[in-house]
């Protein structure tokens, strides 16, 4: 199980995202709203919900919902393997456990190199997205936590 | 919206107190009205409450609140000291209501974040304009009024005088015959001055005169003080001066009814103890190792019989000749063996006479504001000597003075702890319970022999169950102070609705869990209007109905069996059963033949959205919260509501609620690779079947029949959308549960065993989902760490 403890001190967080990997794209989250990543555990499928909720998980007596990010941007579900992740986010209280294909890195990616995401998406992800960093020929696209969590 | 953060601990405090003083003050309007009688120690506690909550308002600059505190206080000082004609008491609990209504009200709005309501002008002319009536002026003419009574109030404690006083006046009146009057009230001028305050006395020419000794012991030494708020240190330094029979403060007046400086303890031991004597003995040597010059009534302990009996009725008392040490014996009191209560009271000397002892009711010291004289002699209907504590001056405050009059003092041995800790501890508490069985029952200890491991685990298991209760009894609170609401909702109906009904209550010791008491507060409010406005019929209906014209409701709890139950009953016309399917016809509720509906199914119509009884909306009932909510709110604590009702004699509605919510005993069933908990209490048998029994009605759906009723067959793979081989009838188990007033069997995979549970709340994200509605209601962490759902038949059957 690889468990990073990112959490420091506050003013250090601004500018740093995780990025992690998602279909042969790469992501980017605001490190402030990570908890924790952890390794894939067993999970409760929960009826009657959104299909990318994909059940609820007890991370050390907390009981936590699971979103699968590939269910959650409308891409097609692949197997668990030993690179799968969650990262376990926390916006507005809610606690939420992201699975993704795996982490990439903590980047610190600098406001200029940010621009908006484009009007209109090419795909479903366009929803999410509240930036494109392009650095270093590396594009990577910045989520909103907060949207990723609520909306519909 | 005003710039109010609740979660400040200050205002939460706030909040709870207030709250709960303005519940006490509902409970002393209630008892007062009923008695048509205000007593002292009633306006004493309003007046208290009201200064209280003027206080803590002020300081949190909730001025509207603060200012109609103010202004009822303002009353009640007045009438603490002058009376209350008893024709006005009835005005005067309206007044109050209204009063307490403002301020729960806006309390209210505090606790939501709203803004105030600052516009108090109406509420606070009603009560200058009372306090106009109670003083005898003319009541059309308020406008007289507020310039009087707003020129009172510096100081909070200040009391009003029938006429006007000057608030920094002090008028002494010595002891009779004490000699040298003059000089006496020189030496008080003199300290006052030493105190730092300007002061004009009158007579002015104190030294030799003669003249001024006359108009002192005729009228009084009078001291009139510029700092008014310094007249406490005054009536501080005036209280520790010899020889003064009484003297007013800006009004107020405060006797010292003793001829010597000396306090006294007055100590009962505990009932049946024995050997009373022996003990006070032993109590007044511990006593004299702090306190040398003590005495004692009586005096002489051993080898006297009368000193116990004298001990067992009046208690025994320890004289304390310098009153600022009494702490110390205090001290030692509190610590003796078998005290039962103590108290402490002013000690006069006896004189020749025998000591007029005030029996045990009189024991208790009162809070001894001395009630004003009417103005012009107080000093002459002053007795000389009073043995009686009541009007002695609350120099040592009692402990406390207990309202039964027994002088039982109870430590303050309670404190307030936040809901928050006491949820994070029981969660806390199901973790170990469940870590303890995960332990003990580990598979790696199967067939292995382990003595001491296994005594050792007993005890644990011994102890986790106690850890249990009690963290889970932290929780419990009787359910009275939801029940005693009530009585002010059926009182303000019976005045509205000009009926006569009592409301009775039954259990309301009983203890249940914070939250289940918070959640019934609203469901049995609703009854009880809704037995008010159209169970129990007007006077008239009831005599022609051969009644007594006096309505019944009675309210009750009970515990039985890990549940509760609260029930709401009335004695009024009850449930017609063809009234209420023609109702149902019209709103297009029914779901079968009228003539199908048993008795009992028709009164769960009534719990049924969209139905309400009573066409017209009434100021009480009919707002739109139906019985629909009721049932809701109750199931939201995993309770049950059942109706039963005679036609002519009355309805009872009965709630069902388990004990405590956060640990129950639950089955643990197996659908495919998912454990789902049902609760045990639902469950009435579990039981294999084979496909004959199994009977398919037009609609396709299955059902058994057991014991000639037919059940339903839920299969849970299929509701809850789960993979699992086990889809014959055959293979798997039914489980016939009760929940909601229906019953349904629940077709699993496999029984797993029964087990205690910890409930946890789904996580808040999934709220939205409504997933109880769907049958489930939270989850519990299985011993292998993973996650069970737990199942709520309730729903799930409907």
């Amino acid at each position: 199980m690889n468990e990073l403890a990112i959490a420091e001190a506050e003013n250090t967080l601004r500018g740093k995202y995780l990025t992690f990997m998602l279909d042969e794209q790469c992501f980017g989250l605001d490190i402030e709203y990570i908890l924790e990543i952890i390794g894939v555990q067993t999970m409760t499928r929960v009826p009657k919900i959104p299909p990318y909720i994909i059940g609820i998980m007890n991370l050390r007596g907390k009981v936590i919902p699971i979103i699968d990010m590939r269910l959650r941007f409308h891409k097609a579900p692949r197997e668990y393997d030993a690179k799968t992740c969650i990262i376990v986010v926390e916006a507005d209280e809610d606690v939420v456990g992201l699975v993704v294909d795996a982490i990439d890195e903590v980047a610190d990616i600098a406001d200029e190199h940010i621009s908006a995401p484009p009007g209109a998406a090419s795909d479903y992800t366009g929803n999410f997205m509240k930036g494109v960093a392009q650095e270093k020929g590396k594009v990577r696209l910045l989520l909103d936590c907060r949207r990723i969590l609520h909306d519909a | 919206m005003a710039d109010i953060t609740i979660n400040d601990s200050m205002a939460e405090m706030y909040l709870y107190e207030t709250n709960s003083l303005l519940e006490q003050l509902d409970q002393i309007l209630l008892g007062a009205e009923k008695s048509n009688e205000f007593s002292k120690e009633e306006i004493d506690s309003i007046f208290r409450i009201m200064h209280t909550i003027k206080g803590s308002s002020a300081m949190m600059e909730f001025s509207g609140i603060a200012k109609v505190a103010h202004k009822v206080e303002d009353l009640f000082s007045y009438i603490r000291n002058n009376g209350i004609d008893r024709d006005l008491n009835e005005d005067l609990c309206n007044l109050v209501f209204q009063a307490n209504d403002f301020l729960k009200e806006e309390v209210e709005k505090v606790e939501g974040g709203e803004p105030l309501n600052t516009d108090i002008a109406f509420l606070e002319e009603s009560i200058t304009r009372f306090l106009g009536v109670l003083k005898g002026e003319t009541p059309v003419a308020p406008a007289s009024a507020p310039a009087e009574t707003g020129a009172a109030p510096p100081q909070a404690e200040q009391a009003e005088q029938a006429e006007a006083v000057d608030p920094g006046e002090v008028v002494i009146y010595f002891d009779e015959g004490c000699q040298m009057e003059n000089v006496r009230a020189m030496i008080i001028l003199n300290k006052i001055r030493e105190i730092g305050l300007r002061c004009v006395s009158k007579p002015e020419r104190l030294d030799n005169s003669e003249e001024a000794v006359q108009e002192i012991v005729a009228r009084g030494f009078r001291v009139k003080i510029d700092d008014h708020s310094a007249l406490d240190k005054v009536t501080e330094l005036l209280r520790g001066t010899l020889n003064i029979a009484s003297f007013t403060v800006g009004g107020r007046e405060y006797r010292l009814t003793r001829q010597r400086e000396a306090s006294a303890v007055r100590v009962f031991f505990e009932d049946g103890c024995e050997m009373e004597n022996m003990r006070a003995f032993q109590l007044l040597s511990q006593v004299a190792e702090v306190y040398p010059d003590i005495r004692s009534v009586p005096a002489q302990l051993m080898n006297n019989e009368d000193a116990v009996q004298q001990i067992i009725h009046e208690g025994f008392l320890l004289v304390v000749a310098e009153p600022n040490r009494v702490g110390e014996v205090l001290a030692v009191v509190e610590q003796g063996l078998h005290v039962k209560s103590y108290a402490t009271e002013e000690w006069e000397e006896p004189a020749a006479e025998d000591v007029d002892l005030p029996g045990g009711e009189d024991a208790a010291p009162a809070v001894a504001l001395a009630k004003a004289s009417e103005a012009g002699e107080p000093a002459a209907d002053l007795p000389a000597r009073s043995a009686r504590p009541e009007a002695a001056p609350a120099q040592v405050a009692p402990v406390q003075a207990a309202p039964d009059g027994g002088g039982r003092v109870v430590k303050q041995n309670l404190i307030s702890v936040s809901l928050n800790k006491l949820d994070a501890l029981m969660e806390l508490v199901g973790e170990i319970v469940i870590t303890e069985s995960m332990v003990t029952s580990s598979p790696d200890l199967q067939g292995v022999e382990l003595e001491n491991f296994t005594k050792s685990a007993r005890q644990l298991r011994k102890l986790t169950g106690e850890l249990q209760d009690i963290s889970m009894s932290l929780r419990m609170v009787p359910v009275s102070g939801t029940f005693q609401k009530m009585f002010r909702i059926v009182r303000d109906m019976n005045k509205k609705l000009d009926k006569d009904v009592e409301l009775i209550l039954v259990g309301e010791e009983t203890e249940v869990d914070k939250t289940i008491v918070d959640s019934i507060a609203d469901p049995l409010m609703h009854l009880v209007r809704n037995s008010m406005d159209h169970g129990i019929e007007s006077r008239e209906e009831r005599l022609a109905a051969g009644k007594p014209a006096k309505g019944k409701i009675v309210l009750s709890a009970q515990n039985s069996a890990g549940e509760i139950l609260i029930t709401v009953q009335d004695d009024g016309k009850g449930l017609d059963r063809d009234a209420l399917l023609n109702k149902a016809a019209e709103r297009g509720l029914l779901t079968k033949n009228p003539a199908e509906y048993s008795e009992k199914e028709a009164f769960l119509l009534l719990l049924l959205p969209g139905f309400s009884t009573k066409s017209e909306v009434t100021e009480f009932s009919g707002r739109g919260v139906g019985m629909d909510v009721v049932k809701k709110n109750i199931e939201k604590i995993g309770g049950a509501v059942s109706i039963e009702s005679k036609k002519g004699l009355g309805m009872a509605t009965i709630f069902k609620i388990p004990l405590t919510l956060a640990i129950i005993d639950a089955m643990k069933v197996a659908v495919g690779k998912s454990i789902l908990s049902i609760p045990i209490n639902v469950i009435n048998q579990t039981f294999k079947c084979t496909a004959q029994n199994v009977i398919e009605d037009a609609n396709g759906t299955q059902m058994v029949l057991i014991r000639n009723e037919c059940y339903p067959i839920i299969r849970l793979y299929d509701v809850f959308d789960l993979e699992t081989q086990v889809t014959e009838i055959e293979e798997g188990i039914l489980i016939l549960v009760e929940a909601g007033g229906s019953a349904a069997c629940v077709f699993a995979d496999e029984l797993l065993g029964q087990y205690q549970v910890v409930v946890k709340p789904l996580p808040s994200y999934l709220s939205s989902y409504d997933l109880r509605d769907d049958g489930i209601v939270g989850c519990t962490i299985l011993g292998d760490g993973s996650i069970s759902l737990i199942l709520e038949m309730a729903s799930l059957l409907r």
